[in-house]
């Protein structure tokens, strides 16, 4: 199954800066915009090949090199006031965040390893629809790349994606609730972290499902538990 | 004391003192890390005393010592003129009308005073809402080593906006002159290279230009509106008098003019100042001799009691937010860029310093105008922590880094090459880079 779509607008979160086979970093289009921790995003290589990356980490600094943000707070002035009052530091400070690639869709399917090339640096990088979220999702095998990533902390990106990727069940009329799919992707992790208890509960504990993860849903779709 | 001195530089050359010298760059090799070529073995001791070296720092480091020695002994005698010039200013505050009539009279660049010496404004109230356009630049000179002989000037352009609509642009204008009526100006029948100076005063036209396009571009919102520059607003000097540099002095008249036209409020910020107008206005009112009979201060023979002040130090008596009275600058170049762009300027106290600020005429003589470059300056320097935000913006996208200027040799190169040239450098360029051994 192909997911592509093309890149619109809409879906657009940042662009391309830094780019490599196994990961890359985007710029948000606006300061402290970065889609979530977890989320899944997309960059649209070529015609026939989109790149997917899971959104491991996210930072804010400024533009220039060495650039050094200083406190600006004063006078009761702060937080949001402190940008409405300096409207210059949004165009010079930057929100950039890294995401690991964990897959590619080449029109023949989707593939959860790494993509023949890196994605191309300037392109765009979009966020995954409900749809693509869902369909990359069916299978789990690239959890793999993500729990083998011992420079992250990756329990709770792992985690992190999990949930965005339940969130993504909740919002569409899915043929798998939010529960049932934290449930496989629970069972998923314990199959991978069978020799390691510690780091399988950190995750199972980060990715138990809430009361709000059924009831709507499970209407919604006409399931039962 | 010299000895402790000397030891701790050379201790510093020796063992990186304070922080340690970096760890030299690795590669993993074969058999494991090896150090990169150049770096230092393993087995060195010394650390990078080892490496040559072509700036002697012990040597500098002597000279150093001398200097400030200097420094401490002539402090007293510094102290003591700045005493005699303030008892000047002083003297002469409230006759300041006596005293602006011989500075215009003397036909020297001096300052004449437009009211009292001693006259102190307070900070005006803040304006709620207003529009600060800004403008600085920076150049590439042409280089008779290079590829080729063409020169880059660089235009950072900011207008912010604060108040209920908050809003901010920032941009740069680069402009390449290769041409050879730009390059070059008319000196004495030759023809002159556009560096230095003339570059300099190139890149003022150009800054002036741009802060007048500004102006142009419509505004969403009514505020009140300043255009801040940095510097001076006045690029003439003496030593041009033969480089026919009257085109590029009479460019800076028409780009002030077409921001008088606009009724855009222009002042030029400098930090710092080091400017000595109203310090010879003293000495001429003090009828100074050099040391000779009827010198009316005590001037040494080897040179008058007023030399090495600045009139930043006649100006201790500023708060923050103060600004100084009015002064006029005088002398026979004061107008050479329109009667109406005559330099006036005041000192003014924006929190961490007290900062030279440049108007022309036309502004001067609207007391509305004066407050309101007062007040956004100050306000300005507060949003900037002690240094104008709109100007530290238009530097930042002005400036051309060490790495823009390689890149733009390269750019230079490839220019050349699909136009069919060859072009390489000169030797002595080339020697340099080699390095050869």
């Amino acid at each position: 199954m192909s997911l592509q779509s093309p890149n619109d607008q809409a879906s657009r979160v940042g662009e391309v800066i830094g780019t490599a086979i196994s990961t890359f970093q985007g710029q948000c289009l606006r300061l402290h915009e970065s889609p979530p921790l977890g989320a899944l995003v997309r960059v649209r290589a070529e015609t026939d090949l989109t790149i997917y990356g899971i959104v491991v980490g996210a930072f804010t600094d400024g533009l220039d090199v060495g650039a050094r943000p200083i406190p600006r707070a004063a006078d009761g002035m702060e937080d949001a006031e402190v940008y409405h009052n300096h409207p210059d530091l949004a165009l010079v400070l930057r929100t950039c965040f890294d995401c690991l690639v964990v897959g590619f869709d080449d029109n023949a399917g989707i593939h959860q390893h790494l993509p023949p090339t890196p994605p191309p640096i300037h392109y765009s990088i979009g966020m995954g629809s409900s749809d693509e979220v869902r369909g990359f999702t069916r299978t789990l095998d690239y959890f793999r790349m993500l729990l083998g990533e011992r420079s992250l902390p990756t329990e709770e990106v792992l985690a992190a994606h999990i949930r965005c990727a339940a969130t993504a069940r909740e919002r569409t009329v899915a043929d798998e609730t939010a529960y049932a799919f934290r449930v496989r992707a629970g069972r998923e992790v314990a199959a991978l972290l069978r020799d390691d208890h510690q780091r399988l509960i950190t995750v199972l504990q980060r990715i138990r499902p809430t009361a709000v993860d059924e009831r709507p849903r499970a209407r919604l779709v006409g399931e039962t538990r | 004391m010299r000895a402790p001195f000397r030891r701790s530089v050379a201790a510093w050359i020796r063992n990186g003192w304070p922080s340690p010298p970096p760890l030299p760059l690795r590669r993993r090799g074969a058999d494991g890390l090896i150090p990169i070529d150049g770096a230092l073995s393993p087995s060195s001791t010394s650390g990078w005393a080892d490496r040559p070296v072509t700036l002697d720092l012990l040597r500098v480091g002597n000279q150093l010592e001398r200097m400030g020695e200097h420094l401490r002994d002539s402090r007293d005698g510094r102290r003591a003129r700045l005493d005699l010039a303030r008892a000047w200013f002083q003297a002469s505050a409230s006759s300041w009308q006596k005293l602006a009539d011989m500075a215009r009279a003397s036909g020297r660049t001096c300052a004449a005073p437009t009211e009292p010496l001693d006259t102190v404004h307070a900070a005006p109230p803040a304006l709620p809402s207003y529009e600060v356009l800004a403008s600085d630049g920076s150049s590439i000179e042409p280089d008779r080593h290079g590829l080729t002989i063409c020169a880059l000037i660089n235009v950072g352009l900011v207008r912010l906006r604060y108040g209920d609509s908050p809003f901010a642009a920032l941009s740069n204008e680069p402009r390449l002159y290769f041409r050879p009526e730009e390059l070059y100006v008319e000196q004495a029948g030759g023809r002159v290279l556009l560096q230095e100076r003339l570059l300099d005063a190139r890149r003022s036209v150009a800054e002036m230009r741009a802060l007048g396009q500004l102006a142009d571009e419509p505004s969403t919102i009514d505020a009140p509106r300043v255009a801040l520059a940095d510097g001076l607003l006045t690029i003439w000097r003496q030593d041009w008098a033969g480089a026919g540099a009257d085109e590029v002095s009479d460019q800076l008249g028409q780009a002030l003019d077409a921001i008088r036209g606009r009724g855009l409020p222009l002042a030029a910020y400098v930090s710092n100042p080091h400017g000595h107008l109203l310090i010879d206005t003293l000495r001429m009112a003090a009828r100074c001799q050099y040391g000779q009979s009827g010198c009316e201060v005590e001037c040494s023979e080897v040179g008058c009691a007023f030399d090495g002040l600045i009139d930043l130090s006649l100006y201790d008596q500023l708060k923050p937010g103060d600004r100084s009275g009015l002064l006029q600058a005088a002398g026979r170049d004061a107008d050479r860029h329109g009667e109406h762009n005559r330099s006036h300027f005041f000192y003014v106290h924006v929190g961490r310093e007290v900062a030279r600020v440049e108007v022309p005429r036309w502004v001067a003589e609207d007391n509305e105008l004066i407050e309101r470059v007062h007040s956004v300056v100050v306000d300005q320097a507060t949003r900037g922590q002690g240094y104008p935000v709109a100007l530290a913006r238009a530097h930042e996208q002005a400036v051309i880094s060490g790495g823009d200027r390689r890149a733009f040799q390269q750019l230079v190169a490839e220019a050349l090459q699909r136009a069919g040239m060859s072009a390489g450098l000169s030797e002595k360029q080339a020697s340099k880079n080699l390095r050869a051994v």
